[in-house]
């Protein structure tokens, strides 16, 4: 491999390589800003340009491909002095916007300026006028003064959405980003045009004005709005979630994420969250103690299982669960013998980059967990039709999806004749109504554990929001229930229950959290498999 | 440089004298302290006789002493001349207060100038009055007054919301011209 | 020469000295810490080192690191004005560490402080306990993993673990026992406590005293009940956020410990602040001096029961306050000095106003002398009354006025001069029975040698820029700041990522009213500091105050204890 040297450090880099992301993949920070590393080279800002020994002028590190035995130097005066002379001209026009623009704390025109730029203006306000909040799509805002016309925007919509809304017009120093008139910025993907954006010219409408970005803390999480599995960036402050980045994984979602998985993030902290569980008593469903709901849900598995051998329990799995709550509900489920399981999953439009059918996160994880009708068992909507029928005497449905799926009517005949119906889930839905227990369910940013995606891929999520004290999250409810029907407390801790899944599933073998790592563990192909309209 | 160390000069001891000679030093000392206090006594007197007092103390609340421009009393919010406050709810004086005493709601406006505090809470029984937030702010929207006369009767009273720091940018002119020639270089 | 010092303890212990460190000059030298008590021995007694003053020992709490505690001593040389800085590490399983108060007495207190702050045991310490809390705090609250929002459980009477009424007192469990059982006619001691509210002591401080009769056999001083935890505090804001929080440290004379923690980040940075910059430092820390000290003298009048004197004391204080208010806004919270420079330059007339006001306090001054200085009730409380010999004052890292009254010429700003002392021409007064009427003397000499600096720099102030270039290290000028999109952006950066110097550790060390008020600061490249330690003289100075009145009468406590002057706030931060 050919081998450079920056700044007197050797780095070794395939041929035919980049200087600049050569030059930050090994730890050497040279700014910029046109360049993005998933998107075409554009050579425009000129803010990474460094010395190359043998060239007369200095080169952009972006377009310049590496050659063996290139000495590079990113520290001397020739270039200290250009990069000043490039954020000079680059702050020229650019309006005293900072206290008001939302990418303050996160701008790169802030961050090169202070650590390159010059120490004193030669210039002063008033700046030239164009468009401000020019409102360009249902999404997002475009400031035309703060733009630098890096392009990356005019690039992500020509190359990534290949939707093109976007485009730099006239020339020169009347140049202006803009959209055409009949065309807002409307594709599933805009708001990743604010992430591109290196200023605050392109903002996202949901997030404007909401809150500083130094008050956020940041905990790495998935997206569970689809099968995809896109790595995301949790933004939380005192418990609250103001919004969700995109993580770059190379293997799964770049570094983009779809408009609608950002935003669906609301459901986190709603006012509408169930935080207690509730007891039918007198024909009412009424708030009740965690041992009170526990017991009678333990009890009614236990006496449905002893009468029948299970066969009159059936459940319904969430495709919202981590694998570690899965993987104890199947073990529940397993120790009263019930065989009538599966996973309801809302299904919907599929496009060809990122988003996928199925709407929640973990289904095939949740099946990998043993999640679906064993032996003799029934599926969906078999269970239904059995439900109707008088068969099942206690059906156990943990999230949404049922009721989401499923026609109203049948739904109402199918819990007519049950003994018990328990819903876990984190809203009061209307299933839950006619529900003799509900137990309240954590949603994804409150929850550490493991997420498998539509391809197979074991990916990792953190605690983002503590839930408010009381809330014991569905690990523990199954865990607590388990105990009651059989002997001993297993105690739920998410990586002490991956190692069990590890141990227990054969496509799982030798997975631990560390191994999981930030960027998640690809299972071997063929070992498990996605229910057939995953990849509609 | 020019230091020298000089051994302070202790009063006589009194071990070497008689004892009739240590009492008159005594006494030559009180009587000496005493013509002091009563010089003073004397002085003041006649000036409270004559109406034109000569003691230190100021009497307050009838009398109020002027503050210099520098001080820093209770932080307060410019008015602007329409009435609206001049802040556009940057975050900064939030993020520099030391004691966490100001909360920003910030919220879009539908003026020209696109941003402004929904909410703007300084809880007054935390801040103590030391500048930082006008030393941040980028606007000159946020500025120490000369107002220390702020209790309250319970703790709800010591949070001050928005409306109640408005202050017109009228009657803040010294104030305004202090930090922009104080902190220039 | 820091050279020297670390390649002779090198060259006595080459293989206990791990590492030598000369990070902006200061030396500095981590070893063994088997072999510290051996060290610290050879660093006090060693001709050309003679570290005979404790500084300060504290530690810094390297989490995730094994060992993860470092044990940091420092020592001063009042012979050859040389500092030495002295590192020890201790893991986290069993940190124990031998204590150095068979080398240095002083070294007592401040091992039971970084007891009570860390959890580090000091092997061989004659009384090991917390100082500051209480004995049944949970957790040792310096360590980097106890949160700082923690609740402590209610204790004391009123809580359910409190004592009920009848019982003997809840906080008797925590004083030590009675060092003799009889006095001297046979009759048992008495335990007297005075404070934490005391009228006769002004700041807040338990003294549980052990009487035969009116004569103290043992007194027990307890501080700790003002303590606010301003180092955890510090380390959880930016660097320029601690500097109120300075003002609070020594509430008397607040500029100099401004002065005295924007220097050590100063030093942090590597820069010098320019010319007037320091002129106006010097002459707002003497204006500061004088109120302590006018401060110090008049309550001590106060609490001989002369109320006159202080009154008149408090007037000069009002006319020295005038001069703070008009330079930085703040009588007693000053928050004047700026990392990089000031926050305002002198106001027009200031000047005029400084001298009208140093004068007429300077009168008064007179006038309290009158009452005071030969007065024989005055001068029975306090001429002979709580002397200790030097060498034993040096061993407790007293300094300030409390030692130069003993006759040791030991003062920062003539010693070690920094900012522009070394320009100008003062007096450095001394005693010479270290009794408290030198005391009282010497802090009164010293009052009108500050009034002849102030003077003298009013004289010499050159034009020119009041803070450092550099935006990096200070903020911009407001003006600029709105118009300019540089400036602008500048603040934002330093406001909200705060002034990041480079990583490393300095101490620095300043004459403050009471003595040398010193700042140890870790950075770790963020814009918080990862230590900021105060090392505050009151706290040095309170500690041989047991000694002092040793075998005196109770009577004799109370200008002892007023002329040590601990400030609460500085002594337990």
């Amino acid at each position: 491999m050919p081998t450079i040297t920056i700044d007197g450090q050797a780095i070794e880099a395939p041929a035919g390589a980049m200087l600049l992301p050569v030059a930050l993949e090994n730890g050497i920070h040279i700014p910029h800003y046109c360049w993005h590393p998933k998107l075409s080279i554009d050579g425009s800002c000129r803010m990474c340009q460094v010395e190359v020994e043998g060239s007369p002028k200095l080169v952009i590190a972006c377009n310049t491909p590496i050659r063996d035995g290139m000495v590079v130097r990113t520290k001397t005066p020739a270039v200290e002095n250009t990069r000043r002379g490039v954020m000079e001209l680059l702050l020229v026009n650019h309006p005293l916007d900072c206290p008001i623009c939302d990418k303050a704390g996160e701008c790169l025109l802030q961050d090169y300026s202070f650590a390159y730029g010059s120490r004193r203006a030669r210039t002063r306000e008033p700046r030239r006028k164009l468009e401000k909040r020019k409102d360009i799509g249902p999404r997002m805002i475009l400031d035309q003064e703060r733009c630098i016309l890096c392009r990356r925007c005019v690039r992500f919509c020509r190359e990534i959405t290949k939707t093109n809304e976007l485009g730099v017009f006239n020339m020169g120093d009347h140049s202006v980003l803009d959209i055409l008139d009949d065309k807002p910025l409307a594709n599933d993907y805009s708001i990743n045009t604010a992430d591109v954006c290196p200023v605050g010219a392109l903002e996202s409408k949901d997030f404007h004005h909401k809150l500083r970005v130094w008050f956020l803390k940041k905990t790495e999480s998935i997206c569970p709005s689809c099968s995809n599995g896109c790595n995301v960036t949790v933004h939380h402050y005192r418990d609250r979630i103001w919004r969700m980045m995109p993580r770059r994984n190379d293997a799964v979602n770049d570094t983009w994420m779809c408009d609608h998985g950002r935003l669906n993030y609301k459901h986190v902290n709603s006012a509408e969250r169930l935080r207690q569980p509730l007891l039918r008593r007198n024909g009412q469903l009424e708030a009740c103690e965690w041992d009170e709901a526990l017991t009678t849900a333990a009890t009614a598995l236990r006496g449905a299982a002893r009468e029948t051998n299970g066969r009159a329990i059936a459940a319904v799995a969430s495709p919202h669960l981590t694998n570690e709550e899965s993987f104890r509900f199947a073990q529940l489920l397993r120790s009263v013998g019930v065989v009538n399981v599966d996973v309801a999953v809302s299904v919907g439009p599929a496009d060809h980059f990122l988003i996928k059918a199925e709407k929640a996160a973990n289904a095939r994880g949740a099946r990998d967990m043993g999640l679906r009708s064993g032996p003799g068992g029934l599926g969906l909507p078999a269970i239904l039709d059995a439900a109707a029928k008088g068969d099942i005497r206690v059906l156990y449905v943990c999230g949404p999806d049922l009721w989401q799926t499923t026609d109203r009517q049948q739904l109402e005949q199918a819990i007519a004749n049950l003994e018990c119906l328990i819903v876990q889930d984190s809203v009061r839905s209307p299933l839950a109504e006619r529900a003799r227990i509900v137990l309240p369910s954590l949603t994804f940013a409150e929850k550490t554990g493991t997420f498998t995606n539509v391809a197979g891929r074991v990916q990792r999520l953190f605690r983002a929001v503590t839930p408010p004290e009381g809330q014991l999250g569905d690990g523990e409810i199954f865990s607590r229930l388990l105990a009651q029907v059989t002997e001993g407390l297993p105690a739920f801790e998410p990586a002490a229950v991956l190692e069990e899944i590890a141990a227990a599933v054969p496509a799982y073998t030798g997975l631990t959290f560390e191994r999981v790592g930030p960027l998640g563990w690809q299972l071997p192909v063929g070992t498990t498999q996605p229910a057939p309209e995953a990849t509609a | 440089m020019a230091t020298r160390t000089v051994s302070v000069a202790r009063p006589r001891p009194t071990a070497q004298r008689t004892t009739l000679g240590v009492w008159l030093l005594g006494a030559r000392a009180i009587l000496k302290g005493m013509a002091l206090t009563h010089r003073h006594f004397v002085r003041n007197l006649w000036g409270f006789i004559r109406r034109k007092p000569t003691v230190f103390t100021v009497q307050y609340p009838e009398q109020r002493l002027p503050f210099p421009n520098a001080f820093r009393g209770m932080p307060v919010l410019v008015q602007m001349d329409n009435g609206k406050e001049r802040c556009v709810a940057c975050g900064l004086c939030e993020w520099a207060c030391p004691t966490d005493c100001i909360t920003i709601y910030p919220a879009e406006t539908a003026d020209e100038i696109e941003r402004h505090p929904e909410v703007f809470d300084i809880n007054m029984s935390r801040c103590m009055f030391c500048g930082l937030c006008e030393e941040a702010c980028p606007e000159e929207a946020i500025v120490m007054s000369h107002n220390v006369e702020i209790a309250a009767f319970s703790r709800r009273g010591t949070l001050w919301h928005k409306d109640d720091l408005l202050i017109p940018v009228s009657k803040l002119a010294p104030r305004l011209q202090h930090i922009r020639r104080g902190y220039d270089r | 020469m820091s050279q020297d010092i670390l390649e002779r303890l090198r060259e006595r212990f080459p293989t206990d000295v791990l590492a030598i460190d000369r990070y902006r000059g200061d030396a500095s030298a981590t070893v063994r810490p088997e072999s510290l008590l051996e060290v610290a021995r050879f660093a006090k007694d060693d001709p050309t080192l003679r570290f005979d003053m404790p500084l300060d020992v504290t530690a810094v709490d390297y989490i995730g690191q094994e060992p993860r505690f470092e044990v940091v001593h420092h020592l001063y040389s009042t012979k050859h004005h040389h500092r030495l800085r002295l590192k020890a590490r201790v893991p986290e399983k069993d940190p124990t560490i031998p204590s150095v108060t068979p080398v240095w007495v002083g070294a007592n207190w401040l091992e039971r402080e970084t007891y009570d702050m860390y959890g580090i045991r000091f092997s061989g310490h004659p009384d090991l306990r917390r100082i500051y809390l209480y004995d049944e705090f949970d957790g040792h609250p310096l360590r980097k993993d106890y949160p700082k929002e923690k609740r402590q459980p209610l204790i004391g009477p009123g809580s359910r673990r409190g004592a009920s009424v009848g019982d003997e007192h809840p906080y008797a469990a925590d004083l030590p026992a009675p060092v003799h059982d009889k006095g001297m006619l046979g009759s048992e001691l008495m335990r007297v406590q005075l404070g934490p509210s005391h009228p006769a002591t002004h700041g807040t401080v338990r003294i549980v005293v052990d009487l035969d009769g009116e004569t103290i056999v043992n007194a027990d001083v307890q501080v700790g009940y003002l303590h606010r935890g301003f180092e955890k505090e510090c380390e959880s804001g930016f660097y320029y956020q601690a500097i109120p929080y300075t003002d609070r440290l020594n509430y008397s004379s607040a500029i100099l410990c401004n002065i005295g923690y924007c220097m050590a980040v100063e030093k942090l940075f590597g820069i010098e602040t320019p010319p007037r910059c320091q002129f106006l430092r010097v002459i707002a820390g003497e204006i500061a001096r004088i109120a302590d000290h006018l401060l110090c003298v008049g309550a001590t009048a106060l609490e001989l029961n002369a109320f006159t004197p202080f009154l008149y004391g408090l007037q000069a204080r009002e006319l020295i306050w005038d001069l703070v208010d008009a330079l930085c806004g703040g009588r007693v919270t000053s928050n004047y000095v700026r990392i990089g420079g000031v926050s305002a330059d002198m106001p027009a007339g200031f000047a005029e106003l400084a001298r009208q006001n140093i004068a007429k306090a300077l009168h008064l001054l007179g006038e309290m002398e009158a009452l005071l200085t030969d007065n024989p009730i005055f001068r029975a409380r306090m001429e002979g009354v709580g002397q200790l010999p030097a060498e034993e004052l040096i061993a407790y890292g007293v300094c300030g006025p409390l030692l130069r009254a003993a006759g040791v010429d030991l003062d920062l700003r003539r010693a070690q001069p920094y900012l522009v002392y070394d320009q100008l021409e003062f007096d450095v007064p001394l005693g010479s029975q270290g009794d408290n009427m030198d005391r009282y003397l010497v802090r009164t000499a010293e009052l009108r040698q500050s009034a002849r600096i102030i003077e003298q720099c009013l004289r010499m102030i050159p034009d020119g820029p009041v803070d450092t270039d550099d935006p990096a290290i200070r903020w911009p000028a407001k003006s600029r700041v709105y118009m300019r999109m540089e400036e602008l952006i500048d603040q934002f950066k330093q406001v909200t990522e705060g002034p990041k110097p480079p990583p490393g550790e300095v101490y620095v060390g300043t004459e403050s009213a009471n003595g040398e008020i010193g700042f140890f600061l870790v950075s770790d490249g963020t814009g918080k500091p990862y230590k900021c330690r105060a090392r505050t003289p009151s706290f040095s100075n309170t500690q041989p105050l047991a000694r002092m009145v040793q075998g005196r009468l109770l009577a004799d406590m109370v200008p002892t204890f007023d002329m040590i002057n601990m400030i609460g706030g500085e002594c337990d931060r």
